[in-house]
Formats: C-alpha cells, sequence, structure tokens
C-alpha cells in the first residue's frame, strides 16, 4: 500500500446515520425514518454498517471485521463504506486537516475500481405513505387525498 | 369504542345511521367511556327533504371533511376504507399488511400487494379450489406473527358463507402481478428482501417503524418467499398448490 493511499485510508470518517435495524438471519433490516427507505443488507455489509458506531476510519472498520473475516482489506472496505454512503446509509466525513480536492478524487477513484471486489449487497425501497398502501376507490366511488381512485380522476369527490 | 388499542368517536346527527356505521366496523369492538378518542368521526345526515334541494351526507374524520355524498352507502363504504386505514397505521395490537391471504391444508399463504394487481382475483381462485380464506385485503398479524383473518363482519356484504380458518404462522409468501402472457415460474427471495417488500405493503411503517419491522420480520422470518409475475390465476394457483402439496 502507498504512504498516499494508507493516509486516505486514514482521513475518511463514516458515521451511520441514526436507522431502526433488525436481523433477520444473515441480512440486516433497516429503516430510515428521515427518507422513509428501507434497506436491506448482508452480513458482511450490515457489520460494516454497524462497526461505524463513531466517525471511523476504513482502517478502524476493517480491523473491527477482521474477526469474523481476517483477509478483509482496509481499501476494499473504504470501497463498499463509500458504497453504503451513496445509498444514504452512511455519512461521509474527513479529517479537516487532510480535507484537500486530490484527495477527494483519490477517494473517488479508489470507490469505483475496489467496488466489484466485495460481494456486499444493499437492496432499497421507498415505504410509500399509509394511503398508498391502502385501498383505493373504485370508479363512481368517494375519494380524496387519502382514499386515491383505483383508476380515472377524482373530480369533486368522486371518482370519474 | 375501543378497537385495537385504538379510541375511536362517532357521532351522528340521526341516531338510526349509527347502526349501519357500527356493522362497518371490524368485529371485536368495545364501548368505551372516554373524555378523549384517537379519531373522531361525524356524520350529518339531512333531517327534511325539500324539492330541488340535493339532499348531502356529510362525513368527518376529526376537523376535515372526508366526503359528501347523496348515497348513505357510499359514505358508510368511505367509513368503513378510512377506519381500516387508520387502525392499519396505527394501532400496536394488531399489524395490518396490504395483502390477501388464504390457508391450503394447513400451509398459510400471504399474498402483499397494493390494489390492482389481482390479490382478490386470486384469492378467490384459491378459494375455488378448496383454501380456506384469511383476507383478500387485509391481513392482520399479532404479536406472536400469528396471521389472522381481518375481523370484517362479513353478512355486511353478503359474504358469510365464507369459511374462516384459525391463526396460524406464515409458510410462503407470494409477490405477484398479473402480466399478459407470462408464465408463474417464481424466484425464490431471501427472508430480509422480503421484510423490505412486506413493508412496502404494510400502512403503519412510516408511522411506526420499530413496531412494523418487528412485527413483519416475527411473521415471516420462517416464511419461504418468492417472487415473480404470473399468467392466467388457474395455472398460477395449480402450480403454488402443487408446489405446496410436493
Amino acid at each position: 500500500m502507498s504512504a498516499n493511499l494508507f493516509t486516505e485510508l486514514e482521513c475518511a470518517r463514516f458515521l451511520r446515520k441514526k436507522l431502526i435495524a433488525r436481523w433477520s438471519g444473515d441480512e440486516l433490516v433497516l429503516y430510515d425514518q428521515e427518507s422513509t427507505t428501507a434497506h436491506c443488507l448482508n452480513r458482511i455489509a450490515g457489520e460494516m454498517l454497524l462497526a461505524c458506531e463513531h466517525e471511523s476510519s476504513p482502517i478502524e472498520v476493517a480491523a473491527a471485521l477482521r474477526e469474523n473475516w481476517p483477509e478483509i482489506e482496509a481499501e476494499v472496505v473504504h470501497a463498499s463504506l463509500i458504497q453504503m454512503a451513496a445509498a444514504g446509509l452512511l455519512e461521509a466525513t474527513m479529517k479537516e486537516e487532510c480535507d484537500s480536492p486530490s484527495r477527494r478524487e483519490i477517494i473517488r477513484k479508489l470507490g469505483i475500481t475496489a467496488a466489484v471486489a466485495l460481494p456486499i449487497v444493499v437492496t432499497s425501497v421507498l415505504i410509500p405513505s399509509p394511503a398508498a398502501a391502502a385501498s383505493c376507490a373504485a370508479l363512481t366511488q368517494p375519494c380524496s387525498s387519502t382514499r386515491p381512485c383505483c383508476q380515472g380522476l377524482c373530480v369533486a369527490g368522486l371518482c370519474v | 369504542m375501543g378497537i385495537f388499542g385504538l379510541k375511536i368517536g362517532i357521532r351522528v346527527r340521526d341516531p338510526g345511521v349509527l347502526e349501519s356505521l357500527l356493522s362497518r366496523v371490524p368485529v371485536g369492538w368495545v364501548p368505551l367511556e372516554s373524555a378523549s378518542v384517537d379519531r373522531l368521526y361525524s356524520v350529518v345526515t339531512p333531517t327534511t327533504r325539500r324539492a330541488n334541494l340535493r339532499h348531502l351526507c356529510v362525513l368527518y374524520g376529526d376537523h376535515g371533511r372526508l366526503t359528501r355524498t347523496e348515497e348513505l352507502e357510499d359514505l358508510l363504504e368511505y367509513f368503513e376504507s378510512d377506519l381500516d386505514l387508520y387502525i392499519a397505521a396505527n394501532s400496536r395490537e394488531i399489524l395490518c399488511i396490504h395483502a390477501g391471504a388464504v390457508n391450503w391444508k394447513g400451509h398459510t399463504i400471504l399474498l402483499p400487494g397494493r390494489s390492482q394487481t389481482g390479490k382478490t382475483t386470486l384469492v378467490a381462485e384459491f378459494l375455488k379450489s378448496g383454501a380456506a380464506y384469511y383476507s383478500d385485503d387485509f391481513a392482520a398479524i399479532d404479536q406472536s406473527g400469528h396471521l389472522h383473518s381481518y375481523p370484517r363482519d362479513l353478512s355486511v356484504r353478503g359474504e358469510s358463507e365464507i369459511q374462516r380458518v384459525q391463526p396460524a404462522a406464515v409458510s410462503m409468501v407470494l409477490f405477484t402481478e398479473y402480466a399478459q402472457g407470462e408464465h408463474w415460474n417464481p424466484k425464490r427471495i431471501s427472508p430480509g428482501q422480503g421484510i423490505l417488500r412486506v413493508l412496502e405493503n404494510t400502512p403503519s411503517t412510516r408511522n411506526q417503524p420499530e413496531f412494523a419491522l418487528q412485527m413483519v420480520g416475527n411473521a415471516i422470518t420462517n416464511a419461504e418467499v418468492h417472487a415473480g409475475r404470473r399468467g392466467e390465476k388457474e395455472q398460477t394457483v395449480e402450480r403454488v398448490l402443487n408446489y405446496l402439496d410436493r
């Protein structure tokens, strides 16, 4: 590992957002109240996310994961963390003293090249409003913003 | 009244309307004496009839007007739908999933899906093949993860001949919608992915995410989850039942 890259892995910091989480077997299901989005992560991605309890560097996260994944590399962890930050699960920051455009560029490139190296799985769905997750009104039935029409338009409170 | 841990108030101008309204409330409500309610419905119906005037029935939910219609039946439909949704989004005693559900020889099948995805059609086909009925709209999950029929008074809809079954754990979850020319050839998906997709069809997810996540997790952790487009209902149901009978 080059000295530059080592510095980058030290500088990057990741903090997990406030999410509601629950393990289901080997998957971690999460809900983000802010974005009303639910996510599903596989085991390695889930543990990686949970390791970012404080502003953690990729090196620290990799060290925490080595108990279960002894071979894991900080560069690959870094790329995965960037991927999870892009999915809105983590807040990515960096130490002020090493923040520079060139450094950001290195991280961006690292993210692109290393993202394929680790089999993390992130699936996300946007949770609809309660009304959208429920029944709609049939033609000629009363409708409103909380009870949309199944087809046609809601005109003067009736589906036409 | 008290229903699934919620306090619901109903106020009417004409006491004769009350019985019709109560017949649309899920079975199991109890009268309550309380100075406050979680949601108040008010129904204003015309008291006198005059020629050349429209006589409108108006339904309010808390302070907002929900609907205004000449037909009381339409108002009752709206009331039922709004109350179901309110319970589904706010109850902490049961979790309501927008789903069809049937039981085949002890296997409980959950069919989550939005309106117009063919849930009712598929449920009807399962029933034709001899399955027992839980739900064609809302399925209710209790604290132990067991699936119940939504406690609707089916006689109101002329469906009193439908036999309900005892609460049971969910054994299979099917995510499907009709697509012309397709054949039912679903892929098995992981329980976590299944939880995600059930949450999409759970009205309380946004209001009570912790509760919804826990309840959905309890309900489907041990279930097989399959997803895929389906063609004709007869072929789909036959394949599902053959799979369960294997």
